[in-house]
């Protein structure tokens, strides 16, 4: 049994603790927005946020975040208004989408320590998250709006 | 005529609707609308409803396109909307159920009818059938309208969701149609002449925003693999780390002989893990079976096989 802080209430998993924090959230908790992608750390969609760091979920042991705070793409918001999902899509950003909860969320990380990046900043920040949809440029739009418009 | 096998459910979904429902039945021909009196005389008949029209005003339209990221389910109910001069602001989208002989396109190089969205084919093989149906509900709506108000079909115009009578101001809007409205027996026919002119086009030729875009900022849009079934198991495959692995045979015609499972495995490690069902033998390689992702992926990371 692990427990955690998630999306701002505490849940308690029955896994084993080298159980892939991934799943431990896609699968015991059932908060699918999170995505697998490679599971090997290589692509950026099951981005979370842990004690305000993202980080790739799948490369984690639910056992390693006992008694901290893990934020996914569903406590990003409770209302789906961060100034980066409204710039999403007014951008429309996503085309499949399914790399998109990764994305936001490691574009998250950088507008809390950075509100005003410059391009270079976003690009450097955001490089690792793949999209193979290739959504690159309304991304960089979508986060050089939310970082104006707040 | 093909049909499908109807749901009591869907039947009685279908009787609890109110307002105005516009039935789908396929033949080899591609998507065609039918009245719910139509359907209801076909012993079995597959009166779902492709188009619905509420007294609030409120339009559903089904959408047969798969969503990968191109817009379909946007798109194809667009087409209904435009030439049923629908305001696309009331208007909501649902999927259609996956079966091609209801709700499939005809495809154009063969007899059968398909769903497949591939190639660009969604907007270009539904959309005359689209635009038809719609024109088809717009056609009946005016017709109601025009009954009400004791005029000339031919005499009334429609803005979107509105049908209005240009010689007196009068306007009826779709929902206020729904309420009293009634569809006949046999929809109207509409003849290709019938359809809008370009110019007139409020919708398509737009850039209007997709509609699967907000679930993709929340983690709320569904993917295949966010199913959650009751009873659901999980299960990893192992295959040969080299293709075309069985031994002595290669025969190109039979694909699925280009990979080949193992002859022997020690899996008694793996069957003692916890939450593991099973191992099973597959055509081209192993799977274990087990109560969640990570303990199927786990025991089959830990088989091993002898050759």
């Amino acid at each position: 049994m692990v427990s955690f802080t998630l999306n701002n209430r505490q849940v308690s998993v029955d896994a084993d603790p080298r159980t892939p924090l991934l799943w431990a959230i896609r699968d015991h908790v059932g908060l699918t927005g999170t995505k697998y992608g490679c599971g090997a750390g290589l692509c950026g969609a099951c981005t979370i946020h842990i004690d305000g760091v993202a980080q790739r979920s799948c490369q984690l042991d639910v056992g390693s975040v006992a008694g901290k705070t893990v934020v996914t793409i569903e406590g990003l918001s409770p209302t789906s208004s961060h100034p980066l999902q409204k710039a999403w899509v007014v951008e429309e950003v996503p085309q499949c989408g399914y790399c998109q909860s990764g994305q936001i969320m490691k574009a998250a990380e950088l507008l809390a320590k950075n509100p005003k990046p410059s391009r270079a900043d976003i690009v450097t920040h955001m490089n690792g998250n793949i999209c193979r949809c290739g959504t690159y440029h309304r991304i960089i739009a979508a986060i050089e709006r939310a970082a104006k418009e707040g | 005529m093909t049909m499908i096998d109807m749901t009591p459910s869907r039947r009685s979904v279908l009787a609890g609707l109110g307002g105005m429902a516009f039935c789908i039945a396929v033949g080899n021909d591609g998507v065609r609308l039918m009245s719910q009196a139509q359907a209801n005389a076909l012993a079995n008949a597959p009166i779902n409803p492709w188009v619905r029209i509420a007294p609030d005003g409120r339009i559903t339209i089904l959408s047969a396109g798969a969503e990968m990221g191109q817009g379909s389910m946007t798109s194809l109910p667009l087409i209904v909307a435009e030439e049923m001069d629908a305001d696309w602001s009331k208007v909501a989208i649902e999927w259609t159920p996956a079966d091609a002989k209801v709700y499939g396109y005809k495809d154009p190089f063969g007899t059968e009818q398909l769903m497949w969205i591939v190639g660009s084919r969604a907007v270009q093989l539904y959309f005359t059938q689209l635009r038809t149906a719609g024109a088809q509900v717009r056609k009946v709506l005016i017709a109601n309208a025009a009954e009400k108000w004791g005029v000339d079909a031919a005499t009334l115009k429609t803005e979107p969701s509105v049908v209005v009578n240009p010689a007196n101001g009068a306007r009826l809007t779709y929902g206020e149609i729904a309420a009293f409205g009634t569809i006949p027996a046999t929809l109207p026919a509409v003849d290709p002449k019938e359809l809008k002119e370009r110019k007139d086009f409020r919708l398509i030729g737009r850039s209007v925003p997709r509609r699967d875009t907000p679930s993709k900022v929340n983690g709320t849009a569904q993917y295949a693999i966010d199913v959650k079934l009751p009873g659901m198991v999980y299960a990893s495959t192992l295959h040969s780390p080299v293709h075309n692995a069985q031994p002595g045979i290669w025969d190109p015609g039979k694909q699925d002989q280009s990979a080949a499972a193992p002859e022997s495995w020690d899996d008694t490690e793996v069957k003692a893990m916890k939450g593991v069902i099973a191992v099973v033998k597959l055509a081209n390689g192993l799977a274990v079976v087990a109560d969640h992702f990570e303990t199927a992926k786990a025991g089959r990371d830990a088989l091993k096989v002898t050759s």
